[in-house]
């Protein structure tokens, strides 16, 4: 039976080389979209470059509800690797053997190297980063403004101090100083990447704070970083709007708020732009870095987090011509005029390349990409966590929130689920 | 029960009757899953090269994670109320479109709708139903109970995944109980009625054991998806507030793929197999006797 | 006398009622993605429960075209139409098997079907699409339904199983005396009086193939081979979720269900109801 297969199949290979010879091949390749909600954008994207480059078609996998693991390790079992993937941090710890090095490629040299540290082994690069995103306080001007009858610049917010002046002005009148949102990728992935970048501004002592950290040998508690990152949170939750049930607001509530002018400060990341701006054309938002201490020169306090998934390309089970497509559909995204245009305009996103023809036009990827520019920037250190572990601390502090858990609570459970998921 | 002369007749039946269902279920489901017994035995973290054999150490890690025990612990509240108030609901529903009044195909159709809404979108309906419209209502009416959202307090969250889980399975049930019920030979109903039973008697001594087979069934699906839900809760409380609501089957799946223990989550898969077979086969045995065999 | 008469009355009256208010209790969420479907995504989210502004069908149009969904409307109903015939079929005759023969090995094989049923999918998913994998069968449609034949024998039969001993056997042995063969005998005789739970079943399992996601999306990985489950996966992120369309994509994958549904009502429940309690 299976002599029987073999021949049937080498027919049909011989059969397939007869008459695809002297054809321009034919590629197809596919993405797997970890963002569903830009899928669209993507496709149109392909599209785009399809259209120059007819011999090449990009499908795409959708998630279909799992996590990125899962779906992974059921493409890679079954043999059906996508050929490009979005990966964040625990995944591409996982399956870093299987991606391609791009460190040669032209789009791979253009990215910053701060940008892919993470992805780097051996002095080779396994994945470049996708798009900018910056994580803080979001500032809604239109209601600072009307509610101090000034106008508002958000570089005069240099620290804690300065944050607390003004919540207690903007508290005294009909608008809401602070909305807190609680879901627990936010809280404990997004918040907590803030915390340990704000450690210390050293790559390498940040390093060692987490393999302390891994051991459970990290004291929160007695860590100036925590308490007064944990402080500001305090404050916040002084103003929150959702004081009565912080729990039962929903992410959606929470954009119709900021969208409609109704609260000053909100604690997100400027991924919520197009979606704030979709509710309201008007709306004058932006992002300032959260602030860790009342004393404006620390380190943290005029930094803003970022954050980014990784495009990979698979180099295990993907053929040479479709890792050669790979790399030329990255290089006509992230290095040609046309690429980069839909780059900004198709996909929103914000450069973390060098030689970008073109910036983005909307305000907060402006300030986003400034911050950049001025190197007053926070690594997001939730990608070197253990997997699993910012589902934990989101519950923490979402217990926090509920007021069931203290601060020595939080700083407690941290230090348990530091050890319970590095020993796994 | 019939008797066959020879063994080669026997096999010849056995394969006419028996073969391919047989053979497509030793391929598709029975292989697999000895191959993830066999997993759960190793150090596997979902790439397969370079695995090792280490015995069953995931077991002994699986059982002494106080984690699982917590979600097991809810998960056996959970399937409690949800087994019986299904149950309970989905005869009466049965009982009322057989009942024979206009409109019962309508109702029956209805009846069954909450099965056409799967997990994300079904999640989302009623997320706004205790988010906004029960808070409105007892915000309004002024009643303590419904004024504060139902999924934000770990003590009513849980009963919210009961409440859509009896919501979405009545109807399901309801459809094996209407077959159990047509199928109940009607002169042994009026055979009955003439013997001056009340409708009362009729239902406690005629249709009930005539309804065991539906039964047997009904309870075990119920038992089944009650013990494997896994959609419901993950779109309605996603485990939360802080952990409170995570049944068993998300405790299990969270462990392989969300903290990408794919080793001791395997092992705990199998537990989690073990433990609700045991308590199904039991029901099933108990049923299947009770089964009024043909006359 | 008319007392009585009045009691029945106060009866069907409450019957009735009750039935109606089951009848809205489970039909207003369906209600409630029905008038979103024609909403944008704002206005689902200021007011849910508003009547849209507008009855227009752009939600419906962009959801078709993201979707692609002529292509996955014939792939779901391949699928779906084939596994029923399998599934009916084989596990009918199955079951007869296990029913009327009383063999040691057939009580071993009803324990092991039972015990399929509680295997969490989860366990058995990454060796199955390795196994799979390596033999070719990933974007088949053919091969889903052989794998559903294999998933989903063992909660048809079990069904069947249940229905099937409470068939007298007096017929099918007077016409084996005739000479009539197991193989007919269980066509002719046995497989009409299974109408009820022939109808349940399909009901069921043409909602459970029609539905299901996962199985698919392990194996149907290429575009053009996708169901609709996976596609309607589309309109959700985990940050934001495309309600308008969610909505509208959701009533377009279960149109063509609650047609088969009327369809079957109409035509196979009719017949069964003339044996039904009247």
């Amino acid at each position: 039976m299976k002599k029987f297969l073999g021949m049937i199949m080498l027919i049909a290979i011989l059969a397939m080389a007869v008459v695809t010879h002297g054809a321009p091949k034919k590629v197809e390749i596919s993405f797997l979209v970890t963002k569903p909600e830009i899928v669209t954008q993507f496709r149109k994207t392909f599209d785009a470059y399809s259209a120059t480059h007819p011999n090449v078609t990009i499908s795409t996998i959708p998630l279909s509800g799992q996590t990125i693991y899962e779906k992974l390790t059921s493409l890679y079992a079954s043999g059906n690797a996508p050929t490009i993937t979005m990966v964040g941090g625990p995944e591409f710890t996982a399956f870093k053997d299987k991606f391609l090095d791009v460190t040669n490629t032209k789009f791979g040299k253009a990215a910053y190297d701060w940008s892919v540290r993470r992805t780097t082994m051996n002095g080779k690069i396994y994945a470049v980063p996708t798009t900018a995103e910056g994580i803080g306080i979001m500032y809604n001007k239109t209601v600072i403004e009307a509610a101090t009858g000034k106008k508002f610049d958000p570089a005069s917010i240099k620290s804690r101090k300065d944050l607390r002046e003004l919540l207690q002005k903007i508290a005294k009148t009909k608008y809401a100083p602070v909305q807190l949102s609680n879901m627990d990728w936010l809280l404990g992935s997004h918040m907590t990447s803030i915390l340990y970048a704000a450690m210390s501004k050293d790559y390498d002592e940040r390093q060692k704070i987490l393999l302390q950290c891994a051991k459970g040998k990290f004291d929160f508690m007695r860590n100036d970083t925590f308490n007064g990152w944990m402080d500001t949170f305090d404050l916040l939750m002084t103003y929150n709007m959702h004081k009565g049930a912080p729990l039962g607001n929903t992410y959606e509530d929470d954009q119709l708020a900021m969208a409609k002018d109704k609260v000053a400060f909100w604690v997100i990341g400027n991924y919520v732009y197009p979606n704030i701006v979709g509710m309201n054309p008007d709306a004058k938002v932006g992002m300032m870095p959260y602030p860790i201490s009342d004393n404006q020169a620390d380190y943290g306090n005029s930094q803003i987090t970022l954050t980014h998934s990784f495009f990979a390309i698979d180099g295990a089970q993907s053929s040479k011509s479709e890792q050669a497509a790979a790399i030329d559909f990255f290089n006509w995204l992230l290095t040609s005029a046309k690429g980069q245009k839909h780059y900004i305009d198709t996909l929103i996103f914000t450069p973390v390349y060098k030689g970008f023809s073109i910036q983005p036009s909307n305000p907060v990827a402006k300030e986003i990409v400034s911050y950049m520019k001025k190197g007053k920037t926070l690594e997001r250190m939730s990608d070197y966590f253990p997997a699993g572990i910012t589902v934990k601390f989101g519950a923490a502090m979402q217990r926090y929130m509920d007021g069931v858990g203290t601060r020595k609570d939080v700083a407690d459970s941290f230090k348990k689920d530091w050890l319970e998921m590095s020993s796994k | 029960m019939y008797e066959e002369k020879t063994k080669q007749k026997s096999l010849g039946i056995f394969a006419l009757f028996g073969l391919l269902p047989l053979l497509a279920f030793v391929i598709v489901v029975m292989i697999p899953f000895i191959s993830g017994l066999l997993l759960s035995l190793t150090n596997w973290k979902g790439v397969l090269d370079g695995i090792q054999f280490i015995g069953l150490g995931n077991y002994a890690a699986a059982i002494k994670d106080p984690g699982f025990w917590a979600s097991m612990q809810l998960t056996v509240v959970y399937v409690l109320f949800v087994t019986i108030l299904t149950n309970v609901l989905a005869f009466l529903l049965a009982s009322l479109v057989t009942s024979g009044f206009k409109g019962q195909n309508l109702c029956r159709t209805g009846y069954f709708t909450p099965n056409l809404i799967g997990g994300v979108i079904l999640g989302f309906i009623w997320q706004f139903i205790f988010t906004r419209v029960f808070v409105f209502i007892g915000q309004t009416l002024d009643i303590g109970l419904l004024a504060k959202n139902w999924l934000t307090v770990p003590q009513t969250a849980l009963w919210t995944l009961i409440l859509v889980s009896v919501w979405q399975n009545a109807g399901y049930m309801m459809l094996v109980y209407v077959a159990g019920l047509m199928g109940i030979d009607k002169s042994l109903l009026e055979a009955s009625q003439i013997d001056g039973a009340s409708s009362w008697q009729r239902l406690l001594r005629v249709k009930l054991p005539l309804m065991v087979p539906a039964f047997t069934i009904t309870l075990f699906l119920t038992l089944r998806r009650a013990f494997m839900v896994y959609d419901v809760n993950l779109s309605l409380t996603k485990g939360g507030p802080y952990n409170s609501t995570q049944l068993i089957a998300m405790h299990v799946y969270n462990d392989a793929f969300v903290n990408q223990n794919l080793g001791p989550g395997q092992a705990k898969a199998f537990l989690l197999f073990a433990i609700v077979a045991a308590v199904a086969m039991l029901q099933v045995y108990i049923l299947k006797n009770k089964e009024v065999d043909s006359l | 006398m008319s007392g009585r008469k009045r009691t029945v009355n106060i009866a069907s009256l409450l019957k009735l009622s009750l039935a109606l208010f089951f009848l809205v209790m489970m039909i207003f969420p369906f209600g409630l993605v029905l008038i979103n479907a024609f909403k944008s995504r704002m206005e689902i989210i200021q007011s849910p429960l508003a009547l849209p502004g507008s009855w227009s069908f752009d939600n419906f149009i962009t959801a078709w075209k993201t979707m692609s969904y002529h292509v996955v409307l014939g792939n779901t109903l391949y699928i779906t139409a084939l596994s029923q015939i399998v599934l009916i079929v084989f596990s009918a005759m199955f079951a007869y098997l296990l029913v009327r023969w009383n063999w040691k090995i057939n009580k071993f094989i009803f324990f092991m079907l039972v015990c399929a049923m509680i295997i969490p999918f989860q366990s058995l998913m990454i060796p199955f699409v390795s196994i799979f994998g390596k033999l070719g069968m990933m974007n088949s449609r053919t091969a889903m339904v052989f794998f559903y034949l294999g998933f989903g024998m063992p909660m048809t039969t079990f069904m069947y199983h249940g229905f099937m001993k409470g068939i007298s056997k007096e017929m099918e042995e007077a016409a084996m005396i005739d000479g009539c063969s197991y193989f007919s005998c269980f066509w002719r005789m046995v497989f009409p009086n299974l109408k009820s739970i022939t109808v349940t079943i399909l009901i069921i399992n043409i909602l459970w193939i029609w539905n299901d996601f996962l199985l698919p999306s392990l194996v149907l990985i290429k575009e053009n081979t996708r169901t609709i489950p996976l596609s309607t996966f589309y309109f959700f992120g985990e940050y934001t979720a495309e309600f308008g369309l969610a909505m509208a994509a959701l009533i377009m994958s279960v149109l063509p269900v609650i047609v088969i549904y009327l369809f079957l009502q109409k035509h196979i429940i009719a017949g069964v109801m003339d044996g039904a309690i009247k």
